[in-house]
C-alpha cells in the first residue's frame, strides 16, 4: 500500500469530518440560525457524535484483530448489555434527571461487566474462541435482565429506556460531551500505541509468540482498553450499532490491515460517519427525531451490501 | 417491539405521582411561581410566548386564555383541541420533543407535566434558561390544582379559580349521582398485545371510583399493569371498556371484539363491551367532565 493512498485517505477523512461538523452545526430541527441553538445544542451533539463514532470504530477495529474475527464489533463482547442494565437501573432509581445520572449508572454497569470479562480472561486466557463465547454469553445475560426489567416495570419508565436503547444523542451538554471526547480520544490513542501487538495477532497466536509477543498480556490490555471505550460510548449515547462493525472494514479496504494507520483512520471515519448520521437523524422527520442508531443501520446495511456485491468481497 | 412502543405512546398520556405545593407572589412587573418540582420561576407579568409540551396543557392554557390564543406560540404533536391549536407550530411528541424547536420559539413560559414529559428534557430546557412550569395531573385533586397553577403563571388567577370551581362542581355532581350505585366490576383496557390495563396508581383508577365503579385491577399497585389473559378471565369483569385514542377507531373495535373468544365472561354474555373515545378522559383539563360522563354512560347505561 503506497503512502499516497494513505495520505489521500487521511486528507479525505479529515475533510469529510470537517464537512460533517459544518453540516451538524448548520442543519437541525429549525431552519433559522440562532447562536444559542448552535452553541448550546448543535455543537455539543456534534462533539458527542464525533467522540462516540471514534470510540466505536476504534474498539471495533481492535476487537476484530484481537479475535481474528471479522464479525466482531463493540457489542459482541457483552459490555454494552452491562451498560444497558446500568441504564435501566438508573431509570428505575430515578437518576435519569441529569445527563450524568443516566450516563454514570450506565458506565458503572459497563465497568461491572468489563471486570467480569477481564477476570474470565485471566482464567481462560489460552483460547480466543472461549473468551469470545464467554463475552457473547455475558451479553445474553445482560440483555435478558433488561428484558425482564421491561416486562415487570411500569410502562411509564420504559419509555425513557426505549429512547436510550435505540441510540440518543439529544442529551448532549457542552461540558459532558467535551469530557466524553477527551476520554475517548485518550483511550483511542492508548489502543493505537498497541499497533505492533495488534498486527502480530493477525498472524495468529503462534505467529505472535514467534515474534516475541505475549498474547495473553496483549489480550488483557486490549480487553481493558476496549471495555472502557465501549462503556464510555454506550453510556453517553445508547446502543448505536453498525459504526463499530462497518467503519473498520471500510478503512481496511482503503489502506489495508496494518494497525499503525488503520486505528487513526478508523477514528476519523467513525467520527465522520456518526456525525453525518446524526444530522440525518435530526432532519429526516422534523420536528421528531429518529433515533440515531436506526439511521446508522438503515443507511449502513444497504451500503455495506452494495459495496460487498460490487467488490465481491470486503473482509 | 413495535407493539410495545405504540402502547407506550398510548399510555403515557397519563402521568405519575406527586403532590402539589404551589405558591405565587405577583407584582406589577413579574410573577414568581413555585411549581410542583419546587422550581422557582420568574415569569413576565403577562407571558406572550407560551409553549405547551403536552396536549392536555395546550387545552388547559386555551381554556384559561379563552379568546387570547395568540399568546400560545407552540404546542406538542396531537394537540387538537380547541381546533385552532392544530395550526400552531409543533415541537414534536410530548415524550421526546425537539429541544431545538422549543428554544427557537423563544418562549417566555413553557408548560410541562411531571411524568408525561421526560424529566431530563425538562431539566435540559431549564439549563438553557427557559422558564418551565411543571404541573402534576395524576389525581383529580392535582388536576384541580394544576388549573390554578397554570392560570397564575399566565397572570389570570381569577379565571383559574373560576375554571377550577367549575371542574370541582362537575366532579361533585358526578359523585352524587354515583351514590348508591352497584359497584360494577370494570376492566379498563388501554392496549392489547401486550394487554395493558389500569392499575391502582393511575389517574383512570380514580376516574372509575368517581363514577362509582370498581376497577378489577384496583388492587395492583402500579399505574399500568400488563396482566395475562387468563388472569382477566378469572377476574371476570361485568363490563369491559376499551379506551380509544383519536385516529384509527377500527383498531379499538378489533380490541373489543377480541374478547368474544371468551364467551363465559360476564361482560361477553351480557354484551357489555364498550369502546369509549378516550381523548377527553385522558387529557386532564376541563374536558375531563365530558370524559367522566362518557365513562359513566359506558358502564351504567344499558
Amino acid at each position: 500500500m503506497n503512502s499516497k493512498v494513505v495520505l489521500r485517505a487521511y486528507l479525505l477523512g479529515l475533510l469529510s469530518w470537517a464537512l460533517s461538523l459544518f453540516l451538524a452545526l448548520k442543519f437541525g430541527a429549525v431552519d433559522e440560525l440562532d447562536v444559542e441553538v448552535i452553541f448550546q445544542l448543535r455543537m455539543p451533539r456534534a462533539i458527542l457524535a464525533s467522540a462516540i463514532g471514534m470510540g466505536l470504530a476504534v474498539a471495533g477495529a481492535a476487537l476484530q484483530a484481537l479475535f481474528a474475527n471479522p464479525l466482531c464489533e463493540p457489542y459482541t463482547m457483552g459490555i454494552s448489555s452491562g451498560s444497558a442494565l446500568g441504564a435501566v437501573l438508573g431509570i428505575t432509581l430515578g437518576l435519569n434527571w441529569t445527563f450524568a445520572g443516566l450516563t454514570g449508572t450506565a458506565f458503572l454497569g459497563a465497568l461491572c461487566f468489563a471486570s467480569i470479562l477481564y477476570f474470565l480472561s485471566l482464567s481462560i486466557a489460552r483460547e480466543n474462541l472461549t473468551l469470545l463465547l464467554a463475552g457473547v454469553m455475558l451479553g445474553f445475560l445482560g440483555s435478558s435482565l433488561v428484558a425482564l426489567w421491561m416486562a415487570m416495570a411500569d410502562a411509564n419508565g420504559i419509555q425513557g429506556a426505549m429512547f436510550w436503547l435505540l441510540g440518543d444523542l439529544s442529551r448532549a451538554r457542552v461540558f459532558g460531551s467535551s469530557v466524553a471526547f477527551v476520554f475517548v480520544a485518550v483511550l483511542s490513542f492508548a489502543v493505537w500505541t498497541q499497533w505492533r501487538s495488534l498486527d502480530a495477532l493477525l498472524m495468529g497466536e503462534e505467529g505472535a509468540l514467534a515474534l516475541g509477543i505475549s498474547v495473553t498480556r496483549v489480550r488483557r490490555r486490549i480487553i481493558l482498553l476496549t471495555s472502557l471505550l465501549v462503556g464510555a460510548c454506550v453510556s453517553a449515547g445508547g446502543m448505536i450499532g453498525f459504526i463499530g462493525l462497518v467503519v473498520p472494514h471500510f478503512v481496511r479496504h482503503l489502506v489495508g490491515s496494518l494497525h499503525f494507520r488503520l486505528i487513526p483512520l478508523a477514528a476519523i471515519w467513525g467520527a465522520t460517519a456518526l456525525t453525518l448520521a446524526d444530522v440525518l437523524a435530526r432532519m429526516l422527520a422534523r420536528p421528531y427525531e429518529v433515533p440515531v442508531g436506526v439511521v446508522t443501520a438503515l443507511i449502513g446495511a444497504p451500503l455495506f451490501l452494495w459495496v460487498m456485491l460490487k467488490r465481491r468481497r470486503i473482509v | 417491539m413495535k407493539g410495545l412502543f405504540s402502547s407506550f405512546i398510548m399510555i403515557s398520556l397519563l402521568f405519575g405521582a406527586g403532590m402539589i405545593h404551589a405558591t405565587v407572589h405577583a407584582t406589577a412587573h413579574a410573577i414568581e411561581v413555585v411549581d410542583v418540582t419546587g422550581f422557582h420561576l420568574n415569569i413576565k407579568a403577562r407571558p406572550k410566548r407560551i409553549v405547551s409540551l403536552i396536549p392536555s396543557l395546550g387545552e388547559l392554557a386555551a381554556e384559561i386564555l379563552q379568546e387570547d390564543l395568540g399568546r400560545i406560540v407552540g404546542v406538542s404533536e396531537f394537540t387538537d383541541f380547541p381546533p385552532v391549536l392544530k395550526d400552531k407550530p409543533s415541537v414534536g411528541s410530548y415524550a421526546r420533543f425537539s429541544i431545538e424547536k422549543v428554544v427557537s420559539l423563544k418562549p417566555d413560559l413553557v408548560l410541562g407535566t411531571k411524568d408525561g414529559n421526560s424529566r431530563d428534557q425538562i431539566l435540559h430546557l431549564r439549563e438553557l434558561g427557559l422558564p418551565v412550569l411543571v404541573v402534576s395531573t395524576e389525581t383529580l385533586i392535582e388536576v384541580e390544582e394544576s388549573i390554578l397553577l397554570v392560570a397564575m403563571a399566565l397572570g389570570l388567577e381569577d379565571r383559574g379559580r373560576a375554571v377550577r370551581s367549575q371542574l370541582k362542581n362537575g366532579i361533585a355532581n358526578i359523585k352524587s349521582r354515583a351514590k348508591g350505585r352497584p359497584g360494577t366490576k370494570v376492566l379498563l383496557q388501554i392496549g392489547d398485545q401486550p394487554l395493558i390495563v389500569v392499575g391502582k396508581k393511575s389517574f383512570l383508577h380514580e376516574a372509575l371510583k368517581t363514577i362509582g365503579a370498581e376497577n378489577v385491577y384496583g388492587g395492583v399497585d402500579i399505574s399500568y399493569p400488563r396482566p395475562s389473559l387468563e388472569d382477566v378471565v378469572a377476574r371476570n369483569p361485568d363490563v369491559i371498556v376499551v379506551l380509544a385514542l383519536s385516529g384509527d377507531t377500527g383498531l379499538f373495535e378489533r380490541m373489543a371484539k377480541a374478547w368474544q373468544r371468551f364467551p363465559k365472561m360476564k361482560a361477553v354474555t351480557n354484551a357489555r363491551i364498550k369502546v369509549v373515545q378516550g381523548d377527553t378522559v385522558l387529557r386532564p383539563s376541563l374536558r375531563l367532565l365530558e370524559g367522566l360522563s362518557l365513562l359513566e354512560k359506558a358502564v351504567y347505561s344499558k
